[in-house]
């Protein structure tokens, strides 16, 4: 029924005055919304709530979902869940707009056209792409090349992870590569220091003074939910005591204006402050001496083995004496000394690594030195310190039926880690994607790309984009199109994460083992869409012999149900809880007992199901044989690595600012790129939702479009004005976007957000912005490997001055 | 009689715009789109602010704000609107009726939060989005202009439960979207006229303040500045 304003006010009338004129007196809200927008049908019926857990980040929220007759009407945290604590992001709360999404795909969609756009595609029905896929797969497994296979995905620590390992571990290749690196600066350095493969998590709660080198601490951080929870607490939570941050970074963040100061430094230059401070810690004895000594080497004698001639004292002083550093940083020596005596002096005190992001962990470089000034600060496996996760105790899988060429497939070397690098099985997804088009080792036949999306979020997209494109088969998983699908051959359909079941384990940078259960939201999935895990089993029956023999359960739940059973024989642990029942496990467990409510794995099962999961929230402080691994048993300085890497950050890296040494300031100069992610597109995911897009830089009001930052002295000496358009070029390619003259950004410096400029990604994604990551050039950070996006520089040049606004011709 | 308020306590706030999605979401917001956003047209009922960005050559500061409506005990926004489409509740909520709203706008002029929105275009929620809208809150038609509403759907429903349990409606039982979304817990609701409520508490700090209390509207949202640190709470 279509509804003019002139009876919708009559109708309006009818109800507020109660007299029912012309309007059935049984009409509820929704017969209302349905009056005013005949397309409106709000659902009717009875309200309950399931519980699942957020995909949109890494985060690994739990969340409640309200339905109203069986459909989703609103997301909201889990009360009871470790990680959300019945809070969630603005990602978590736009869950239901993906879920909605109109360009969601309902089939599978073959590529018959150029690469590079949906229209390329033509739907089919699922058999036919099952069908040549396994044809493929079978193939390659009978002619003895199953390492040709790869799989390129994300990382959410659930069944789809699970079951993409398994698949390739019984298929017989190595290539299992993460594409989103942003722990893996922080796992390497806890590694080369502790011995510990993980990535650290920061008792922020419990400490009183952070100094953060460029984390994105309250932004696009790890688990960002758990994070701001705890700033919450080390803010106002404890009566008496407020804890400080300190923001050392290029660009004033998000997090920067939550900050008690920020400290501008030099672009890249944050390691070296740290450094700097270390060395102020050292010169004036104010480290943790009992922590040094009992617990470290290396301090004052070089390292045993590890070939670096310094000690850190040494290299600290002849190296990071205060002078230099404050050249090098741009940050005065009273500043310095200031923050290095309130650090030191703090009661509790924690310095975190510049992670930008799910995609920029920072620099290896880096998070060794703010590692280093933790140690200094006695911080290690300390409340309030850097803690040490622990993993969950899942049931494992059965053992593999034996395969001799799935054994000699898996043997090789990953194709992505077979030039040097440490043995920590880190992804490498750009080197992959050059080994591909180089032809190296071996070739890749079949590669298949799920949570994630390379050709958008990889630091050399158009390599990629090739890539891809030269691999003869790519299935691409995805509920809306990503920019990798459109460049493959297959895109697959895929349930939304609230409509199926999974189990995954706890986030990075959360320190206790926890467990979380996904339940989907309604009964059916979506008409034509099928999990990723699901169509993989698939594929591994058609393949048969001992790859599909690899996946014993009939579905995932049945797989899901038989970890759980694991987890109950760990005999330790507890179901998610109140607060009251996490300090009743804690205690008990302190004491040395096993307090679980739950006494069979069936109550176990069912618990999970009404919680949201298994946690373990007892965190032993101070257990070295646990936390720190290395040959030692001690935290190491590595003063060798951090002298190799230092040395060879001077040039180029050091003249990243205008104004550092041997700049010449130019006409038009060459600018240090500094890359940022903000929260509601972090990852590269976000932008395909409009409400996120409405939200993405709030200090300069920007939405819906790609800006660049630039300091108005630095503007002023190009000629630019506020919202101009200007275009971005590096050696490697360029981009435009409209100009913002904003002194949060250091000046000889443009800062580019991360998560825009798509070509996929449905109706609100695609075509808007830019993606900066298209600048930048191949540069690599000695030892680590690691994307040196940092030695990216440069020129900005107007090109458009209309439109409205300030500083418009 | 209950008084609805907000504290918003800006030393845990992260400006992370949770508040700003869930209040979307709550309330059955319609996404407007890139050109509507160009235009100043998207609508939301809760906004981050900016203040404080330094002129050029000092020290440039960011101070991020969330500001809902105020829900003001004197609301400028009531005085002017010619139809009495937006009136003032016997709880101090200020609502909005639309059936009434002749989309003069008048009360967005007069509102000096600017947290008033109108409705230039019909609300469109692109197949298949309609079916993830509450049935608790109604969408607005073109033409009219709609606020927040301290979600008091929610009151409804709360005080519908307390009655069911036969008991006086608790603290906690009504919370709006925005606060019971927040990470960081920067947000309070509550009843100022209990003196023993949270936000009643909050409100004795000597970090409270109301935004352009100036102006003599009596906001019921109060802001708690920035703490010092080593200072008290």
């Amino acid at each position: 029924m279509n509804v003019t304003r002139r009876r919708f006010l009559g109708f309006a009338a009818g109800t507020v005055a109660g007299t029912a004129a012309g309007v059935p007196a049984s009409w509820t809200l929704s017969d209302w919304m349905a009056a005013i927008d005949p397309g409106v049908r709000p659902p009717t019926g009875p309200e309950d709530a399931v519980l699942s857990v957020c995909k949109l980040c890494p985060g690994g929220c739990g969340l409640r979902v309200r339905r109203i007759g069986g459909r989703p009407v609103k997301v909201d945290g889990n009360l009871l869940h470790p990680v959300s604590g019945g809070r969630l992001c603005p990602k978590g709360q736009a869950a239901l707009q993906s879920l909605f999404h109109p360009d969601r795909l309902s089939s599978p969609l073959r590529r018959v056209g150029p690469v590079g756009s949906l229209d390329s595609f033509e739907p089919r029905p699922w058999e036919e792409a099952l069908a040549e896929i396994s044809e493929r797969l079978r193939l390659l497994h009978q002619v003895g090349r199953p390492e040709s296979l790869a799989i390129l995905r994300g990382n959410q620590r659930g069944v789809a992870d699970r079951v993409a390992r398994r698949f390739l571990d019984a298929f017989g290749s190595p290539t299992d590569v993460v594409v989103d690196r942003g722990e893996q600066a922080a796992t390497l350095a806890l590694y080369l220091t502790q011995g510990v493969r993980a990535a650290p998590a920061y008792d922020v709660r419990s400490t009183d003074y952070v100094l953060s080198f460029g984390s994105s601490l309250l932004e696009a951080w790890s688990s960002p939910v758990h994070m701001m929870r705890a700033y919450g607490e080390f803010r106002q939570g404890r009566p008496g005591r407020r804890g400080k941050l300190v923001q050392i970074e290029p660009r004033l963040s998000v997090t920067g204006s939550s900050a008690d100061e920020w400290i501008d430094v030099r672009p890249g230059s944050e390691g070296i402050l740290a450094l700097g401070i270390a060395n102020v810690l050292v010169s004036e004895g104010l480290y943790d001496r009992d922590f040094v000594s009992e617990r470290c080497v290396g301090f004052l004698e070089p390292l045993a083995g590890s070939g670096g001639r310094l000690s850190l004292a040494e290299l600290l002083s002849r190296r990071y004496g205060l002078e230099e550093v404050a050249d090098r940083t741009g940050v005065s020596n009273n500043v310095i000394l200031r923050i290095a005596r309130e650090f030191a002096t703090a009661r509790s005190r924690l310095a975190v690594g510049p992670r930008k992001g799910p995609l920029l962990p920072g620099s290896l470089f880096d998070h060794l030195a703010v590692q280093t000034l933790n140690a200094l600060a006695g911080n290690p496996d300390r409340p309030g310190g850097v803690l040490v996760p622990e993993e969950a105790p899942l049931a494992g899988w059965p053992e593999l039926p034996s395969d001799e060429s799935a054994a000699a497939g898996r043997a090789r070397p990953r194709l992505d880690s077979a030039e040097g690098g440490f043995e920590l099985g880190l992804s490498d997804p750009e080197r992959l994607a050059e080994l591909v088009l180089r032809g190296g080792f071996y070739p890749i036949e079949v590669a298949f790309v799920m949570g994630a999306d390379p050709v958008l979020t990889s630091m050399t997209p158009e390599r990629f984009a090739q890539a891809i494109e030269k691999i003869p088969l790519v299935v691409s998983f995805a509920t809306v199109p990503t920019d990798t699908a459109l460049y493959g051959d297959w895109i697959l359909p895929e349930t939304h994460f609230l409509e199926r079941w999974d189990l995954e384990t706890g986030p990075p940078g959360v320190p206790f083992p926890l467990v979380s259960l996904s339940q989907p939201v309604w009964g059916k999935a979506s008409p034509g869409t099928r999990s990723a895990p699901d169509v993989l089993i698939e594929l591994a029956a058609e393949v048969g012999g001992s790859v599909a023999s690899a996946f014993p359960w009939p579905d995932v739940p049945s797989m899901i149900r038989a970890e759980v059973a694991g987890l109950f024989a760990a005999r330790r642990g507890a179901l998610m809880g109140s607060e009251f029942d996490e300090a009743w496990v804690r205690m008990m467990e302190g004491a040395g007992w096993w307090a679980p409510g739950y006494r069979t794995a069936e109550e176990l099962w069912s618990g999970m199901r009404e919680s949201g999961g298994w946690w373990d929230p007892f965190y032993d402080h101070g257990d070295w044989r646990r936390v720190l691994l290395t040959d030692s048993g001690r935290f190491e300085f590595r003063t060798d690595l951090l002298q190799q890497l230092g040395d060879d950050r001077r040039p180029p890296y050091a003249l990243a600012a205008a104004g550092s040494e041997g700049e010449p300031l130019g006409a038009r100069p060459l600018l240090a790129l500094v890359l940022f992610e903000p929260l509601p597109v972090a990852g590269g995911v976000g932008a395909e939702l409009p409400f996120l897009q409405e939200l993405l830089e709030p200090g300069l009001e920007e939405s819906w479009s790609t800006w660049v930052e630039i300091h108005p002295e630095t503007a002023a000496r190009i000629g630019i004005r506020d919202h101009d358009r200007v275009r971005l070029t590096s050696d490697q390619g360029s981009i435009e976007a409209k100009a913002r003259v904003t002194a949060r950004i250091v000046e000889g410096a443009v800062a580019v957000p991360v998560g825009l400029g798509r070509k996929g990604g449905g109706r609100w994604a695609s075509g808007c912005g830019a993606n900066p990551l298209r600048l930048l050039v191949a540069a690599r950070e000695t030892v680590s490997g690691l994307p040196a996006p940092e030695a990216t520089r440069v020129r900005v040049a107007v090109v458009g001055r209309d439109g409205h606004g300030e500083g418009r011709a | 009689m209950a008084r609805w308020g907000m504290v918003i306590d800006l030393d845990r706030c992260t400006a992370c715009q949770a508040c700003v999605v869930a209040c979307q979401v709550e309330n059955n917001v319609p996404p407007t789109g890139a050109d509507q956003a160009e235009l100043g047209r998207s609508i939301s009922w809760l906004r981050l602010a900016p203040h404080g960005e330094a002129e050029h050559g000092t020290r440039p500061q960011m101070h991020l704000m969330p500001v809902p409506c105020m829900h003001c005990d004197n609301p400028p926004c009531t005085k002017v609107c010619p139809v009495q489409a937006t009136q003032i509740g016997e709880e101090g909520l200020v609502g909005q009726i639309y059936a009434r709203c002749i989309g003069c706008r008048y009360c967005t002029t007069a509102c000096p939060y600017t947290v008033r929105e109108f409705n230039w275009k019909q609300p469109d929620f692109p197949e298949p989005m309609e079916q993830g809208l509450s049935p608790d809150v109604s969408i607005r038609p073109k033409g009219v202009v709609e606020k927040c509403t301290f979600c008091h759907h929610r009151l409804q429903v709360a005080r519908d439960r307390a009655q069911l349990e036969d008991r006086p409606l608790a603290e906690g039982d009504y919370v709006p979207a925005c606060v019971e979304s927040c990470p960081a817990a920067a947000m309070t609701f509550g009843d100022l006229e209990d003196p023993n409520s949270e936000v009643s508490r909050l409100k004795q700090s000597q970090r409270a303040f109301q935004l352009l209390e100036e102006l003599g509207t009596e906001p019921k949202v109060t802001y708690l500045s920035k703490g010092e640190w080593g200072g008290q709470v």
